[in-house]
């Protein structure tokens, strides 16, 4: 049942799939192949991403250690990008898909103040071959390969295996079984988003909210640059 | 390898800011011209001797902020030709949709009380003037809440951001009244009466919701520490300074000080310092409400 | 790869039989929770929804030559993914592999070839057709041959050079020089990894081990960059990562700063800089003296004894290890323990180890750990390479008559991979002559040490006559040649291909996925329309070696013959799908690759253990070692009356005791050699380079992605060797070695020694295009023809790309396997002096001439060898002279 302004969600309601990802951060080893299939797969300008892989180092030498995480968008069951949206062109789709409708959209970035875990971006209006730009773009959970029956395409090429898809109301599923059999965290729970991107051991450091501005000098440097790019500017301010 | 892709930039800049500021403003502006229709008999009739002659002039610039308003929104869109689209494509539970709605409506309250005044149609005045302040008083109140439905930042999500956003509208509203009775010479002592009530209510209703927001961060939860560590690292000088002293301390101990405020330069002054205040308030709520998503 | 142990039809199909018994108990219940959407093998447009024509192809967006499968929609490469038959790359691809694409429609790329009409490396470019560059090149290389035969001095065909990098050919490039009569192919082995070759192949035979990752228990990483980089990058990260999380198999790395392995690895270790052998020879001595060795394994299937081994591991103690090493004895200690005690276990080394001064002898004793420990050819243990050959098309050319001075420089007797880092010197010491100079895939002004050197040489007029580069792509190489005929890339041409990148041994193919952009022709081509110009009515004797007519002609006659191949269809089965033989599916839970019925198809294991049958010993005879010949060639070795194939050695046994080291007056068993570097100054730190997951050598930088990714590489520096030099993170440094400096960025961190300061390669590119260069909103250069990226023009948003290290990297030769001690520099570093800005780089040639008398010092008939080598028990006034006979062997690297 819907709680409160909930869109209907789909996790445990029979006759629908629930897609999820389970993310195996012991098997990811930040190759970053998925961010460049996904790139590839929608034609993915430079300066957005719809996934990215974080890297963090900890500890002191000789006892440090490199932790990677991959974002997307969690599909979340209780999107509060759906519900903010004036136009309803960011929508949740019965099987948990959360997307957009591009001829609809009209960039108020509303969905992207919404969302808590960074998943949008406004997409330029300068790109090679898909020509929809000025709108507000994410990860899809690739339903136009997964309504067809495959995986999502950063599953698809993951070196590690990291990346593991499939339907959660579905028991017998690969991601069912992980999410039964490993402890699992999902991204801020408290928000009452619903993720739907299940992670096996995640550093802590990664997945609590601090405030990581970047820390070295060469990442804040690039930082700069890609403000500089944006109209010197961290915020939108009409970038495209 | 380095953090390069944490990178990201956030959705709402100094356009949205601007235009939350000017709404407000228009929206107060609005109750004023409007008040010697709406609220001429109240207060014994202090609203009418004090504003029947800045009726047409509050109106005029309360159409001109709103045209301001209008094109500076859709401009900021990413798909400007599609503003309509909040109508067309109505989501009733996004304050923006009802927002896009009410800011026409607003607008024809305002273009009908002109037409009202201009043909006399005296009797006309009073209905569009209260569906106007009502529609006024949706125009800070929508922006608010379109900052408080974002359930989540904690900065925004919490039910006193609407109403300090109308407070603000009241300052800044009060503001530019003032500014403009004082330059026209217009400046009667029931207007210094109304504005210096105005004006004293606002401020000190901002002061304690800032004191209260200052609380609540303070004693606040993961996400509102590092919005707190955000606000004295990034913004120390628009939230402390320009804010809290400038505008709201200050202007404060002008209004509550009944010798100074009552005095209409200093009153106005006041006023001033208080639509600062307003502005760099909305402006460093809207900033760094958004950055705490930022890096994560 | 032609010296990987072959396997025929024969094996494959025991193979296969063998398999369907083993793994059904361990896969049956698991797999009944696969993942339920298929993993690939079609896709879709994401924009239309409509199916995608997909065409096989084999990566070379870096060397490991994954099987992939080209997705095109409206005649364009739109994507690309990892081919499901191939057994080792399972359906996946890197990060470079998917991004390969963008090598088509690089914006920079040149479609025609061009001729130079300014002064070398002006810029100036008049472009023509393939036929009249074709033309011109031939009549250059023709006046050579003719000269040669005029003279009657076949050494002068010698002065015709083809220096390549990466060459994935299958002998077409070897059969272009031989059937010109030239020895003087150059080729990038040495700077890459040829010191590990030749520290495993007098041993073992090959010159690389596939380890068993997956099924393993235990695994010793020396200097290798597993999950990034290495051989074979995609399909071991994919398995050692099976290995550790599936198998729960522990992961040692030694590294001396913190790679993605190491980072990833359950302990990491930051040894000295070249001191891998130590380490890897005390642990020796513990699993000898502890008596932790395979006895059987030894006394069987080596050529030494237990007591030999222990006699001269006597003083390569744990202790000493850590004098040298500064990694803790007792860590050693408990290391080799673990190692010796947890079976199976492996180990697992690349450049770090190898690419020093006598990196052969680190690569021996670190590959010695598996003899000793019986871990050689077994489940989850150290096996050897899989890969498969293809016949040449008769009539194949012989070799030149004169071995080539610049390609085997005699001083380097064991350096089977030749030395090509030495050639500029030579040429411009006069020792050499140069009449044409060809490049192909290569990029020497970049890629090798002191690299400035290389420039200059490629420059002087007087030195190199004509020069002609085959590449794509202007690069800092390129750039310097009078003709450039463009090669298209990876993904329109046609290539044979094996690569041993796992346990299953296969073919696989290189075919245009889609026509060659703006009418560009593949090297192939060039080469039958070269020697057809050169030899036109074949009077030379030189073009029946290139009777083809077509370019699939020529892959047919290696396609075609092939038995077990040809009856599936040769090369149109090859066409079809991508790779032979196709051995099952991959399960998508597993990963293991599992036959109709799901049950795993395993690999072969013991393949030295492969009994000669009665036909193979028919005529064979059995000397007093055991090893088998026949026909006067070692075919086999007879241990306790069975009759095996053994290892690609003279005896087939694993010679750790090797004589062809002794004859120069190298020790014959692994040993250890301090080197200059471990003298270091207190104000002097070790450079070390690297490379990255998301970047291939010289090649990549202009792949939007990529360079998104990963586009500058400031210096990793620990905090405390910062802190005493006064530098912040991020301060501009200069970084000064004996041949110059460099003025770079620091970037402080807990992940590296802090006697150690590493620059990562592939960042820095002064040309190679626009994007590489950060000059994307400047007009195209008028060789570029490549359709304009709004997406680059546009949303670039870095700024910084790079500075290149090479320049300053010393030149260093490995006097055994002959190969660049990249390593091996000394560097002071401080914040940069005032005037300095990013960028700077000085080199001096004059330095890196000294740095060339210093490293012949080392070679066999050099001073230093001798006193570095008192051990030795030879005569050492009658070494053998240093003579031009051997040739080598030219290969792919
Ligand atoms: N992504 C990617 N993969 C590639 C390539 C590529 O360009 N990009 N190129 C391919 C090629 S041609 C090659 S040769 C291989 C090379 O593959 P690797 O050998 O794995 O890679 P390198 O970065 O050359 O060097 C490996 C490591 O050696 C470390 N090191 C330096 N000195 C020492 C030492 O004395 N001891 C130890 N233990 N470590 C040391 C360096 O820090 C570095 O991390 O990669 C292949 N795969
Ligand atoms: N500092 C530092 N230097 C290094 C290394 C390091 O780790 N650090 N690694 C070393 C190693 S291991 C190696 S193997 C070498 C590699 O060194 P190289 O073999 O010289 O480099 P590559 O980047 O493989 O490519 C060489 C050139 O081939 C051309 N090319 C690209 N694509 C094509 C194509 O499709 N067809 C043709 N015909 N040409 C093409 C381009 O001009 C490119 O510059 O670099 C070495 N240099
Ligand atoms: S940007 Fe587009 S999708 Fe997002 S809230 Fe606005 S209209 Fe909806
Ligand atoms: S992650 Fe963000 S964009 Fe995705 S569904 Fe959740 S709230 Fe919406
Ligand atoms: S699921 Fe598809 S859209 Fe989402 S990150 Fe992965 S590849 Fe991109
Ligand atoms: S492809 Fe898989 S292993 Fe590689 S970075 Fe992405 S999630 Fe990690
Ligand atoms: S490792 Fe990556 S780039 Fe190299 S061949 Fe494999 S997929 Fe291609
Ligand atoms: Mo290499």
């Amino acid at each position: 049942m819907p709680i409160g302004l909930q869109a209907p969600p789909s996790l445990g309601v029979p006759g629908k799939k629930r897609w999820a990802m389970v993310i195996d951060l012991r098997r990811c080893i930040g190759c970053m192949a998925c961010v460049c299939a996904d790139k590839a797969e929608f034609d993915v300008p430079l300066g957005v991403w719809r996934t990215v892989v974080k890297v963090k180092n900890t500890g002191a030498f000789p006892n440090t250690k490199r932790h990677f995480m991959p974002r997307l968008c969690n599909h979340c069951d209780n999107p509060p990008c759906v519900r903010n949206c004036p136009t309803e062109a960011t929508y949740k789709h019965e099987d948990g898909f959360v997307l957009q409708r591009y001829e609809r959209c009209i960039a108020c970035r509303t969905c992207i103040a919404a969302c808590p875990y960074n998943a949008r971006h406004v997409l330029p209006n300068n790109r090679d071959h898909v020509k929809i730009g000025g709108v507000v773009d994410k990860c899809t959970f690739c339903n136009h390969r997964v309504e067809k029956g495959l995986v999502p395409a950063c599953v698809q090429t993951c070196l590690g295996r990291s990346r593991i898809f499939g339907d959660l109301n579905d028991p017998n599923s690969e991601v069912s079984r992980l999410v039964a059999t490993h402890s699992t965290v999902v991204l801020k729970p408290g928000k009452g988003t619903q993720p739907q991107v299940y992670y096996i051991k995640p550093d802590r450091g990664l997945t609590e909210q601090a405030y990581s501005e970047p820390v070295s000098y060469a990442a804040k440097a690039d930082a700069r640059a890609f403000y500089r790019h944006n109209r010197s500017s961290k915020f939108f301010s009409g970038v495209l | 390898m380095f953090e390069y892709m944490s990178l990201n930039i956030a959705p709402w800049g100094y356009e949205i800011t601007i235009y939350f500021f000017l709404i407000g403003m228009a929206a107060m502006t609005f109750v004023y011209a409007s008040a010697p229709a709406v609220y001429g008999n109240l207060f014994g009739g202090a609203a009418r001797s004090a504003m029947e002659p800045f009726q047409t002039t509050g109106m005029i610039l309360s159409l001109i902020l709103l045209l301001i308003c209008g094109p500076l929104l859709i401009a900021d869109l990413g798909q400007p030709g599609r503003f309509l689209y909040p109508i067309l494509y109505f989501h009733w539970t996004s304050p923006l949709s009802w927002g896009s709605l009410f800011l026409p409506l607003f607008g024809l309250c305002i273009v009908g009380y002109l037409f009202a005044l201009a043909t006399k149609r005296t009797s006309w005045l009073k209905p569009i003037g209260i569906l106007g302040s009502l529609l006024a008083l949706a125009m800070p109140l929508y922006t608010g809440l379109d900052l408080m439905v974002q359930q989540a930042r904690e900065l925004w999500s919490n039910p006193t951001i609407p109403v300090l956003f109308v407070i603000l509208s009241v300052s800044s509203g009060t503001a530019l009244v003032a500014v403009v009775l004082r330059i026209s010479g217009k400046m009667t002592e029931q207007a210094v009466e109304l504005l210096h009530w105005f004006l004293y209510l606002a401020v000190a209703v901002t002061f304690a919701l800032f004191l209260a927001e200052w609380v609540v961060l303070n004693y606040g939860s993961a996400e509102k520490q590092q919005i707190w560590s955000i606000i004295n690292s990034e913004y120390g000088w628009e939230y402390w300074g320009l804010t809290f002293l400038i505008g709201i301390v200050a202007p404060l101990i002008l209004v509550a000080i009944p010798k100074l405020g009552r005095n209409a330069n200093l009153l106005t002054l006041a006023a001033v310092l208080s639509a600062v205040g307003a502005y760099s308030f909305r402006a460093v709520l809207i900033y760094a409400g958004q950055l705490g998503q930022l890096y994560y | 790869m032609k010296d990987f142990a072959q396997i025929n039809r024969r094996d494959f199909i025991k193979l296969g039989a063998a398999a369907g018994a083993v793994g059904a108990a361990a896969l049956g219940s698991r797999r009944l929770v696969a993942m339920e959407q298929k993993l690939g093998g079609e896709d879709f447009s994401a924009t239309t929804g409509a199916a995608r024509e997909s065409v096989p192809y084999t990566c070379l967006a870096c060397n490991i030559e994954d099987g992939g499968i080209a997705y095109v929609e409206n005649g364009r490469v739109v994507k690309l993914e990892g081919n499901m038959d191939h057994p080792n790359t399972r359906g996946k691809l890197c990060a470079k592999g998917n991004s390969g694409f963008l090598h088509i429609y690089d914006p920079d790329r040149i479609l025609s070839p061009l001729v130079r009409t300014g002064k070398r490396g002006e810029g100036k470019w008049k472009r023509i057709s393939y036929d009249e560059a074709t033309t011109l090149l031939a009549q250059k290389i023709r006046e050579v041959i003719d000269r040669a035969n005029t003279e009657n001095k076949p050494e002068i065909l010698n002065e015709i050079v083809l220096k390549w990098g990466r060459n994935r050919t299958g002998g077409a490039a070897e059969r272009f020089m031989h059937a010109l009569g030239s020895n003087a192919i150059l080729h990038h082995t040495d700077i890459c990894e040829s010191s590990k070759k030749v520290g495993l192949e007098p041993s073992w035979g090959p010159d690389i081990e596939s380890c068993d990752w997956a099924n393993t228990k235990y695994i010793l990483n020396f200097g290798s960059n597993i999950l990034e980089t290495a051989y074979f990058m995609n399909p071991n990260a994919q398995r050692l990562v099976d290995g550790v999380v599936g198998n729960k198999a522990k992961l040692v790395s030694f590294d001396v700063r913190m790679s993605n392995t190491s980072g990833f690895a359950d302990e990491w270790y930051a040894p000295y800089p070249g001191t891998d052998g130590a380490i890897a020879l005390a642990m020796a001595n513990v699993i000898m003296y502890e008596d932790l060795y395979d006895a059987d394994f030894i006394r069987d299937w080596t050529n030494v004894t237990a007591e030999q081994l222990k006699e001269h591991l006597k003083t390569f103690t744990p202790e000493y290890a850590e004098e040298e090493s500064g990694i803790a004895a007792a860590d050693i200690r408990r290391i080799a323990r673990e190692f010796a005690t947890t079976k199976p276990a492996t180990t697992f080394s690349y450049r770090g180890p190898v690419k020093h001064v006598y990196g052969s002898y680190q690569e021996a004793a670190i590959h010695m750990l598996n003899v000793i420990t019986g871990n050689v050819e077994k489940k989850g243990g150290y096996c050897l390479p899989r890969g498969m050959g293809w016949p040449q098309p008769e009539p194949e050319p012989p070799k030149g008559r004169v071995p080539s001075l610049l390609a085997t420089p005699p001083e380097y007797p064991l350096a089977s991979h030749h030395v090509s880092t030495l050639a500029p010197y030579r040429v411009r010491k006069g020792e050499a002559k140069v009449s044409v100079w060809m490049t192909f895939y290569d990029n020497p002004a970049y890629t090798y040490p002191s690299s400035h050197v290389w420039a200059e040489f490629l420059k002087d007029e007087n030195l190199v006559p004509f020069f002609a580069s085959f590449s794509p792509f202007m690069s800092e190489t390129t750039e310097l040649a009078d003709l450039i005929i463009p090669d298209v890339t990876y993904l329109e041409r046609h290539d044979p291909e094996s690569m041993p990148s796992g346990l299953y041994p296969c073919l696989s193919i290189r075919q245009p996925v889609v026509k060659p952009l703006g009418g560009t022709q593949e090297f192939r081509q060039t080469l039958i329309d070269v020697i057809h110009k050169v030899d036109p009515d074949g009077s030379l004797g030189i073009k029946k070696y290139f009777a083809f007519d077509t370019v699939s002609d020529w892959m047919r006659a290696h396609f075609d013959e092939i038995p077990g191949l040809k009856e599936e269809g040769g090369y149109n089965f090859l066409k079809k799908k991508g790779v032979w033989p196709i051995y099952g599916k991959v399960d998508p839970n597993t990963a293991k690759i599992v036959d109709r019925n799901g049950n795993e198809v395993e690999a072969d294991y013991g393949l030295h253990r492969k009994e000669l049958s009665a036909s193979d010993m028919e005529g064979a005879e059995v000397d007093g070692n055991g090893t088998i010949r026949k026909n006067g060639k070692a075919i086999g070795v007879q241990i306790r009356g069975r009759n095996y194939v053994g290892f690609g050695t003279p005896s087939r046994k694993i010679e750790l005791y090797k004589e062809s080291f002794k004859k120069f007056g190298f020790n014959p068993l692994p040993t250890y050699k301090r080197l200059p570097t471990r003298e270091r100054k207190d104000n002097e730190l070790v450079l070390t380079t690297y490379k990255v997951n998301v970047h291939t050598q010289s090649r990549t930088a202009s792949l939007k992605y990529l360079a998104e990714l990963y586009h500058k590489n400031p210096m990793w520096i620990h905090t405390k060797a910062a802190a005493a030099r006064g530098i912040a993170d991020g301060d501009l440094v200069r970084v000064t070695s004996s041949v110059g400096y460099i003025v770079t960025r620091a970037h402080v961190t807990e992940g590296i020694r802090p006697d150690v300061v590493a620059i990562s390669t592939a960042c820095g590119h002064p040309s190679y295009g626009r994007l590489a260069q950060l000059r994307q909103r400047e007009q195209a250069p008028d060789w570029a023809q490549g359709a304009a990226s709004p997406d680059i023009s546009n949303n670039v948003w870095w700024d910084d790309r790079g500075v290149h290290p090479n320049p300053i990297i010393r030149l260093a030769v490995d006097p055994i396997g002959g190969s660049q001690g990249w390593f091996d520099t000394l560097v002071t570093v401080s914040k940069a002096q005032p005037g300095d800005s990013y960028g700077d780089v000085q080199a001096s040639v004059e330095a890196s001439d000294r740095d060339y008398e210093e490293t012949l010092r080392y070679a066999y008939n050099g001073d230093i060898h001798r006193k570095n080598h008192p051990e030795v028990d030879i005569e050492w006034d009658a070494l053998p002279p240093a003579e031009l006979e051997g040739v080598g062997h030219p290969d792919a690297g």
